[in-house]
């Protein structure tokens, strides 16, 4: 075992902390958008912390070191493209600062303002089963990082997880939105720390002649150029580039940090900010991946490999520290993504099946009670299900389902006087189709036609999502402007 | 090293100091944002809250 008892204690330390300080937040929730949007209060440098902790979790860490390992440096490009795809969306508030200005508190809220109620709960119930299945993997990956760092076994790992997602789950659902901001602001601290630690183990134990030869050695030139490895090439580059700034301008746990911020110019300044940290975000996991393939050689299991090298050279003491970092990273991820699944589930799925919508205290019970089914979920979903190509590309893939036909629907709707109903149903069933359509096919490809092969490639289906998505929303718009005349959205004047 | 390595270890010294350098900023600042947002909400009154 890797873990000494003084790692048992920096740990130990950390999660009682956290719980503490989760708890003691609840305290500060008056009503509903204090609960969902901490009353949009926010400002600039606490929302940067809320929305990076929101945006790094293990997974994250695990994944990126995963394409570093497999990659070697021609990966560092999604990093890049991550960056400029929020930064784009911060300089110009694309989406984000529409959203702000009507006072939304989820995307599908959005839905029913331009469309219809219908509208809403096809795309309530599209966003929270492409977001939970998004984060279905989460925890696996959290074991695994957590049984090659610390040294244990799977039936403790069992246990460790368990324990951590209800310390989550509870402070969550008591305290909502104010408990997440608190524990983020914190928990970004921690994990920064965390990969710093991380980061320089690897300098201090890897010289980096030795990290481009091996590169050079196992990839050759695919290991440098992103164009010639197989694994990416441009249809992959263009995919991601457009899925980034779908991802920032609409998924639901990161732009919940906009939508709680104390104005649309605050908003604006969160995502730019913290689009400067997107590309070291991606590229210092995948650099200490690139690590691990010159220490560990190119035969280790490519989750592991990242993990099984810092429990190999970070002294214990400090390796408490990097576990309370990832366990911070996690965390933060867990609660921002429990609270905004749970919240959609509520008003945009449960809340759209009705007439009126719930009272304030109902909808709080309610979204309660859905955190606590979403963690039962994944704890059950993590241990089975078998991931289908990398993990950065599963989770790219989930996430399309639905910001594929929401980047239709909200960018049409804020932008485009004639999107209208139709083509906002054809626009997000659509864009779920392929990445569906690739989630379930990838599992018997073995019996497809030949002619239907192309929709169990990745990155051929991510894209054409996109591409579907935008073409139901034009198309179904333009086809039906005198049956479903488009409705006109009334600008909030309140900021 | 090979030039496309060289270019993108410098990449990595960018995008790292960019995130521990921004990581620094908002830890300091952002606990000023905390304390005001805790203020500025204040604590609800026993029993009147979800």
């Amino acid at each position: 075992m890797n873990f000494g008892p003084l790692d048992w204690i920096v740990l130990a330390l950390y999660l009682a902390a956290s719980i503490s300080v989760g708890i003691w937040a609840k305290r500060f929730v008056e009503d509903l958008s204090g609960y969902m949007v901490a009353g949009r209060r926010i400002k600039v440098a606490l929302g940067v912390a809320t929305f990076a902790a929101t945006e790094f979790g293990t997974i994250t860490f695990m994944y990126f070191g995963e394409l570093g390992y497999l990659t070697g440096f021609s990966c560092f490009v999604i990093g890049v493209l991550a960056m400029l795809a929020y930064l784009v969306v911060g300089k110009t508030g694309f989406i984000i600062e529409g959203l702000r200005r009507h006072r939304v508190m989820t995307i599908p809220e959005f839905y029913e303002l331009r469309y219809s109620r219908r509208v809403r709960l096809i795309g309530g119930i599209i966003l929270f089963l492409g977001g939970v299945l998004n984060m279905g993997i989460f925890l696996k990956f959290d074991g695994i990082f957590l049984s090659e760092v610390m040294g244990f076994g799977p039936g403790a790992l069992m246990i460790t997880m368990t324990v951590m997602l209800l310390i989550v789950i509870a402070y969550t659902i008591l305290g909502g939105m104010f408990s997440v901001v608190v524990t983020d602001y914190m928990q970004f601290g921690v994990l920064s720390f965390g990969l710093l630690i991380a980061t320089f183990a690897v300098l201090v134990h890897i010289d980096l002649d030795q990290m481009s030869a091996a590169v050079t050695a196992q990839l050759g030139d695919a290991g440098v150029n992103p164009l010639v490895n197989s694994r990416f090439g441009w249809v992959f580059m263009v995919w991601v580039f457009v899925s980034n700034l779908a991802a920032a301008a609409m998924w639901q746990p990161g732009i919940s940090k906009a939508l709680a911020s104390e104005s649309p110019e605050t908003a604006k300044k969160v995502f730019f900010w913290t689009s400067l940290t997107f590309a070291g975000r991606a590229i210092v996991p995948m650099f200490l991946g690139i690590g691990a393939l010159a220490l560990l050689g190119p035969g280790e299991s490519s989750a592991a490999a990242l993990p099984k090298l810092l429990g190999r050279i970070v002294p214990s003491g400090i390796l408490g520290l990097l576990v309370a970092g990832m366990l911070a990273a996690s965390m933060s991820t867990y609660s921002a993504y429990l609270l905004a699944w749970s919240s959609v589930f509520t008003r945009d799925v449960l809340g759209a099946l009705r007439a009126t919508d719930f009272s304030e205290s109902t909808t709080i019970f309610i979204a309660r009670i859905v955190a606590g089914i979403i963690g039962a979920f994944l704890l059950v979903f993590g241990l089975w299900y078998q991931i289908p190509d990398t993990a950065y590309q599963y989770v790219f893939i989930t996430g399309a389902m639905y910001t594929a036909g929401a980047l239709s629907c909200v960018a049409a709707g804020l932008y485009w006087k004639k999107a209208n109903n139709v083509g906002a149903y054809w626009g997000l069933l659509l864009g779920a189709l392929s990445p569906a359509g690739f989630l379930l096919l990838e599992k018997i490809r073995d019996v497809l036609p030949g002619w239907m092969l192309f929709i169990t490639d990745v990155n051929i289906s991510g894209i054409l999502s996109f591409i579907l998505a935008a073409t139901g929303m034009i198309l179904g718009s333009l086809l039906t402007q005198e049956v479903s005349p488009p409705k006109q959205l009334i600008e909030q004047v309140r900021s | 090293m090979s030039p496309g390595a060289l270019a993108w270890m410098i990449v990595f010294a960018v995008a790292a100091l960019a995130f521990f350098g921004i990581a620094v900023i908002v830890v300091v600042k952002g606990f000023a944002d905390l304390k005001g947002l805790l203020h500025l909400t204040g604590e609800k009154a026993p029993n009147d809250g979800p």
